[in-house]
């Protein structure tokens, strides 16, 4: 998740276990306290103004995904742009209905620099990268095979 | 035996579809595996529980997946095997691109161990 560019100071009064609780979470990703913070608000603004949206630990950091799935946003958006944007034939594809195919859009609408890099990432690991990092990785190539 | 768990992108009418074709394929979506209680899980879990019941994962995500391997790799832990799909070779769209792909590989790879392979479909 990208963070604002721009920042103000809010002080905060917290529980005592609530700050505990805040700087093992900080040390935890190697944030700072503050840090943690306003990335917990961030994504708290952000569930709280788009529907379906949610927030998760994964390998490749922390992702907005989508409620009761296991698809991060740029995973939807890969799939809704393969349909050249055809989001009724996105929710068939997924066998989800078309609000939560929607919810995504306009999430990656407004945080479209983040879906953006991540379908990059995606992209970028290509045969060669990951043969590198799994080095028992083979290539298969059905068409190239079909036309031998 | 070459057993297909189809990531949850991948679109479910592709194992339905690859069931009903001449050789018995067996395929099951994420959304419909154990009852889809697997369903938002995360990855690890997923390749876990897959792991066990030696099914092979199949999936267009290179984000999330590949860096557990890495990590099950280097600590001589043992997967099931993935296959990797080339979202430029083949659409998310293109399910029936991707029907013929996986049949083609069935057909050549159906009697292969699977434990810990990593395939590349492009």
């Amino acid at each position: 998740m990208a963070k604002a560019a721009s920042s103000m100071v809010v002080s905060m009064r917290l529980p005592t276990e609530t700050a505990k609780r805040l700087r093992r979470l900080a040390n935890r990703y190697g944030w700072t306290p503050s840090d943690a913070s306003a990335r917990l608000v961030e994504e708290g603004l952000r569930r709280s103004e788009f529907a379906f949206i949610d927030f998760r630990d994964t390998p490749a950091g922390r992702q907005a995904c989508i409620q009761a799935s296991s698809l991060a946003v740029w995973e939807v958006m890969q799939i809704v742009r393969s349909y050249k944007g055809d989001v009724a034939a996105a929710a068939k594809h997924l066998g989800w209905s078309q609000v939560k195919v929607q919810a995504a859009v306009h999430y990656a609408e407004a945080f479209s620099s983040e879906i953006n890099e991540a379908i990059a990432d995606n992209q970028a690991t290509d045969f060669v990268a990951l043969k590198q990092l799994l080095p028992q990785t083979v290539e298969f190539l059905p068409k190239k095979s079909a036309s031998r | 035996m070459l057993k297909l768990l189809l990531n949850e992108e991948i679109a479910p009418s592709v194992a339905a579809d690859l069931r009903r074709r001449e050789g018995g394929m067996v395929v099951a979506a994420l959304t419909e595996w154990e009852g889809g209680n697997f369903v938002g899980k995360d990855t690890a879990e997923i390749l876990r529980e897959a792991a066990d019941q030696e099914w092979t994962l199949v999936t267009y995500d290179r984000l999330k997946v590949p860096p557990t391997l890495k990590n099950w790799t280097e600590e001589e832990c043992l997967h099931g095997g993935v296959i990797f799909v080339d979202e430029k070779s083949i659409p998310p769209a293109e399910t029936a691109m991707l029907i013929s792909a996986l049949n083609w590989l069935h057909q050549l790879t159906e009697s292969w161990e699977w434990t810990n392979r990593a395939l590349w479909l492009g």
